[in-house]
């Protein structure tokens, strides 16, 4: 693994060294796509969105200044593409809807990631993370610059209101 | 559930995120024995915090081909000519012996001009001297 700093990597990549690069992808890819799967819930949109974020940061990275801010950029970077996307779907389903009748409606899924989806995005975010991310509530907090206690009760409070989801259906 | 077991609720989130803290896992172990209701809740928590684990760690499997498919996109990325007077312009930017030669020069233009200044202020000084004597 290469151990040169975010800092010294981004400038490397603003002189458009590939391979540089590649190195800060393989660093934050799994924030990025942890992120995205937080904010759109669905596996497939997280991937697509997070390999977009990468690309962007890849064809942006000469706009950003500060360097040792790589990993909040690009995660601001994924945080807008998904916030696009989830317009964009809305708009699509506000078109669907003149079309479809309610009766037509699809059965919602009962499973797990389901009910993940539909937790509000400040319960289900930190969630993710927290999953996804070693379960560490300290990292979460430093990437959102958030107190731990406040990560630690938001978790706290996904966890029931999932909870409640799950065996609310079973009955 | 008593009104009790609600308070134990969060408290028993906290347990199954190892984010209670030592003092209070020994009352809360201490209700959960106690409490039938508690310990089917702690058990069901446990089981659906092993799930959500077991969810997660499906969707990290992929991520290496997703890193690979995104280094494999970026690597096709062609360089407009733009790019390239740009990566030249910042690579000279970038050097050390650039910067040296940038703040040797702000050095010299900032003494180049102190001196002027002085010697406008002395100048100054000494017209100022000749009008007192011509006014006398």
């Amino acid at each position: 693994m290469d151990e040169r700093s975010d800092e010294k990597l981004v400038a490397a990549a603003k002189r458009r060294q590939k391979e540089a690069y590649a190195v800060l992808v393989k660093r934050h890819y799994k924030d990025v796509f942890a992120l995205c799967l937080g904010i759109l819930g669905n596996v497939d949109d997280a991937e697509d969105i997070a390999q977009d974020t990468m690309l962007t940061g890849f064809l942006k990275i000469t706009k950003l200044h500060k360097a040792e801010r790589f990993s909040r950029w690009i995660l601001q970077i994924a945080r807008n593409l998904c916030i696009d996307l989830l317009r964009r779907k809305k708009h699509v389903k506000a078109i669907l809807a003149g079309y479809t009748e309610k009766s037509e409606k699809k059965k919602q899924n009962q499973d797990l990631h389901y009910s993940i989806r539909q937790l509000p995005l400040e319960l289900r975010l930190p969630l993710v993370m927290y999953y996804f991310d070693n379960k560490s509530t300290e990292k979460i907090a430093e990437k959102f610059d958030i107190s731990h206690s406040s990560v630690c009760g938001r978790i706290r409070e996904a966890r029931i209101q999932l909870h409640k989801l799950l065996t609310g259906r079973e009955k | 559930m008593s009104g009790k077991c609600d308070s134990f609720k969060d408290k028993i989130a906290d347990l199954i995120g190892g984010n209670l803290t030592d003092n209070d896992i020994g009352p809360v172990q201490k209700h959960i024995e106690e409490c039938k209701d508690c310990a089917e809740f702690e058990r069901i928590l446990r089981t659906e915090d092993k799930l959500l684990t077991r969810l997660f760690e499906g969707f990290g499997r992929d991520l290496d081909r997703q890193k690979d498919e995104v280094i494999k996109a970026v690597g096709c990325f062609d360089l407009t000519a733009k790019d390239r007077l740009l990566t030249v312009v910042r690579a000279i930017i970038d050097s050390p012996v650039v910067k040296l030669a940038a703040v040797a020069a702000v050095v010299v233009f900032v003494t180049f001009n102190c001196i002027r200044v002085m010697s406008w202020l002395y100048e100054v000084e000494r017209f100022m001297d000749i009008c007192a004597v011509t006014a006398k």
